[in-house]
């Protein structure tokens, strides 16, 4: 007998009845004391929870106001710039390539992890922004893979108000309507960190030292 | 030496130093002001909270067979691979044998308790793999050679100057005591690592039955590159960690980071349902999910025990352990130390070696009172003692008779005025002969009983 079947076998020996009463269907709303009432208050209270996580917000009106922000923020720290290839990044940022011209590293380019350690800034686009924890959550197939939003040290996520969602239990159950081809999905809540040592809050551990979120309004 | 004695022995000298002492209360205290106050902010009522996650648990734990079914099928058709692990030894053999068929030589490793259940680190040693911990706290453990102190924060007992001097004598490090700094040089010390490594290994906190996937939540981002950059990923698991699916990750997840670290939620939550598939860009071309058991099954079919494998393994119980905040985590000499560890250690590894562990508490329980998934771990501890006794594995010659002679004089009241004068004579001669009486005060039995203050005063009264 395999180890699989005498684990199983174990397992059932060692089984009682379930509870015949059916689990209370609880909401998070339900939960949770910070669970927003209010939609219209959403951007505003994602804002807070990031920014309190010390992660930076950012509202633009439209696509191209959008493009001029990520120029910005690469400007701001200067090297090479990794944007997630093909949709929704072409649309999201008009123009972008032109105009970061030869900073603007080819994901074809980058095969190698090692290749990633000249890329300073990765661009990508997002599934659910979470209101409540002042989260984004992203899969591989919607950011450009596992390693892009994770290596550079600075992390821009660019996505449209619409994404928007009050809580984690909207995101999840919004993740399982979505295209199931994804073998990684990540919830980010601010900038890496560790308090390893003397519990003091250090920022960038070993992921990016900088996330911000640059949320476009119009549909 | 036999493990009950050293552990005596380590605990005393742990007891008397005050610099340990104090570094574990600074970082405790600093633990336990956040984590209540993020209990309170977060949720509506954290022990209804609590109870709901119990409630979930429990019924994961009668599904169990059912539920790690449904996981396989799923993670499989993605192209993982799952093996089923009955002890720690097959773990390990087939971790190696990865290793030879890869012929890897450099495995990094993100923070993983069951890794050291199941001595991960020496075999891959043996076997002549460069091993790196990424997890900032392990990786200073791992550069001072010594185990994790704690399951949460593996390097409370370390204070800057500490990491410092290891840093600079380990790793060849500039001397500084700036904590950004140090944490610069780890970051710096294990990029190489990602790139190099032919093999990434992680834990897992949950198994999502529903979607075939594991979860994994940390702070740092080593886990996430862990899983990102090296062309192979193996998890290793304790089977109980099964949820039925993505939904109660909404609860589970503030849940583990409020008692564990006193965040609303961690930094990174990774879902992981393979390897790399097609259209993606990159992540690991095998994945291994290693589904252990080692011992789990047993404590599933005690009826007083199953409960302990609602355990998401937060570290709240050591935290509030007055025991473990006085003898410190390495005293346990176990991958899971505090009450959480002397409930289990025991069932996993043998009563005849690790008898006393349940001993090592006050039985106050503070342990029941913040376990997020409410296990009753006090009374738990007071299982494992009448299991040691059952099993005859008692600490000192004669406690058996001792004990039946204390049930004995228990049961009548005059059978205690009886032996109260010896009991009095003895503890006045033996107290002051045990281990550390010298730096404590001993304390006497009253001169005269209850009974007696109680007669003489009733009969005072009556005088007026």
């Amino acid at each position: 007998m395999s180890a699989r079947n005498r684990i199983f076998e174990k397992l059932r020996q060692a089984m009682r009845p379930a509870s015949a009463e059916a689990l209370p269907d609880v909401r998070d709303a339900d939960v949770y004391r910070d669970y927003p009432s209010d939609p219209a208050s959403l951007f505003e209270l994602f804002k807070t929870r990031l920014e309190e996580l010390r992660g930076e917000v950012y509202r633009v009106g439209d696509e191209v106001a959008a493009s001029d922000k990520v120029v910005e923020l690469a400007d701001s720290v200067g090297g090479s710039v990794m944007v997630q290839p093909g949709e929704p990044m072409a649309s999201l940022l008009p123009g972008l390539a032109e105009r970061l011209c030869d900073r603007l590293v080819d994901a074809a380019a980058v095969a190698d992890s090692a290749d990633f350690a000249r890329v300073e800034v990765g661009v990508t686009a997002a599934d659910f922004l979470i209101a409540r924890t002042g989260s984004v959550l992203l899969r591989t197939i919607s950011s450009g893979g596992r390693r892009l939003s994770v290596l550079p040290p600075f992390h821009i996520v660019v996505a449209r108000a619409s994404q928007m969602v009050p809580s984690l239990e909207e995101a999840l159950n919004g993740l399982k309507g979505l295209s199931p081809d994804w073998s990684y999905a990540a919830l980010i809540t601010g900038p890496s960190r560790t308090a390893d040592i003397e519990k003091i809050l250090v920022l960038g551990a070993h992921g990016p030292k900088r996330l911000a979120v640059v949320v476009v309004d119009a549909a | 030496m036999q493990e009950p004695r050293a552990f005596l022995q380590r605990a005393a000298a742990k007891t008397r130093d005050e610099e340990h002492r104090l570094k574990i209360l600074k970082a405790i205290d600093t633990y336990t002001r956040v984590v209540e106050q993020r209990k309170h902010t977060q949720f509506r009522d954290w022990r209804q909270a609590r109870q709901l996650a119990a409630r979930i648990k429990d019924d994961v734990l009668a599904r169990l067979p059912e539920l790690l079914q449904q996981f396989e099928e799923r993670i499989t058709a993605r192209g993982a691979r799952v093996f089923w692990a009955e002890t720690a030894a097959e773990a390990r053999q087939y971790i190696l044998d990865l290793v030879a068929r890869r012929q890897a030589r450099v495995v990094v490793k993100s923070k993983s308790m069951t890794t050291e259940e199941i001595g991960l680190n020496e075999a891959l040693q043996h076997a002549g793999v460069d091993v790196w911990e990424s997890d900032l706290g392990e990786l200073i453990v791992q550069v001072a050679g010594e185990k994790p102190y704690h399951i949460v924060t593996p390097a409370m007992h370390k204070n800057r100057e500490d990491v410092a001097r290891l840093f600079h004598e380990k790793l060849g490090a500039p001397l500084t005591q700036d904590v950004e700094q140090l944490t610069m040089i780890a970051r710096e010390h294990l990029r190489h690592a990602y790139v190099s490594a032919e093999i990434g290994i992680t834990g897992a906190n949950f198994i999502l039955a529903e979607e075939g996937a594991i979860v994994m939540t940390e702070n740092e981002g080593n886990g996430r590159l862990t899983m990102a950059c090296p062309p192979v990923h193996v998890v290793l698991v304790g089977l109980e960690k099964v949820l039925p699916s993505m939904r109660e990750l909404a609860l589970f997840l503030p849940l583990l980071a409020t008692s564990g670290t006193g965040q609303q939620i961690t930094c990174y939550n990774s879902i992981v349902r393979g390897p790399r598939q097609p259209g993606e860009p990159d992540g690991p071309e095998e994945m291994h999910i290693i589904l252990l058991d080692n011992g789990r099954t047993e404590l599933l079919a005690q009826p007083e025990f199953q409960h302990v494998l609602r355990c998401i393994r937060c570290g709240a119980c050591l935290n509030a352990c007055p025991v473990y905040r006085t003898i410190g985590g390495h005293t346990y000499n176990t991958p899971y130390q505090g009450p959480i560890g002397s409930v289990i250690t025991p069932h996993l590894r043998g009563f005849r070696q690790w008898y006393h562990l349940p001993f090592a508490s006050s039985l106050c329980g503070a342990c029941s009172d913040v376990c997020p998934v409410n296990i009753d771990l006090h009374h738990l501890l007071l299982w494992n003692r009448h299991r040691a006794v059952e099993r005859e594995h008692t600490a000192a010659p004669g406690w058996r008779l001792a004990m039946k002679l204390w049930a004995w004089g228990m049961r009548r009241r005059k059978r205690i005025a009886l032996l109260r004068p010896w009991l009095r004579l003895g503890t006045k001669l033996l107290l002051p002969l045990l281990p550390g009486a010298q730096r404590r005060r001993v304390p006497s039995m009253a001169e005269h009983s209850f009974a007696r203050l109680w007669r003489d005063h009733e009969r005072q009264k009556s005088h007026f």
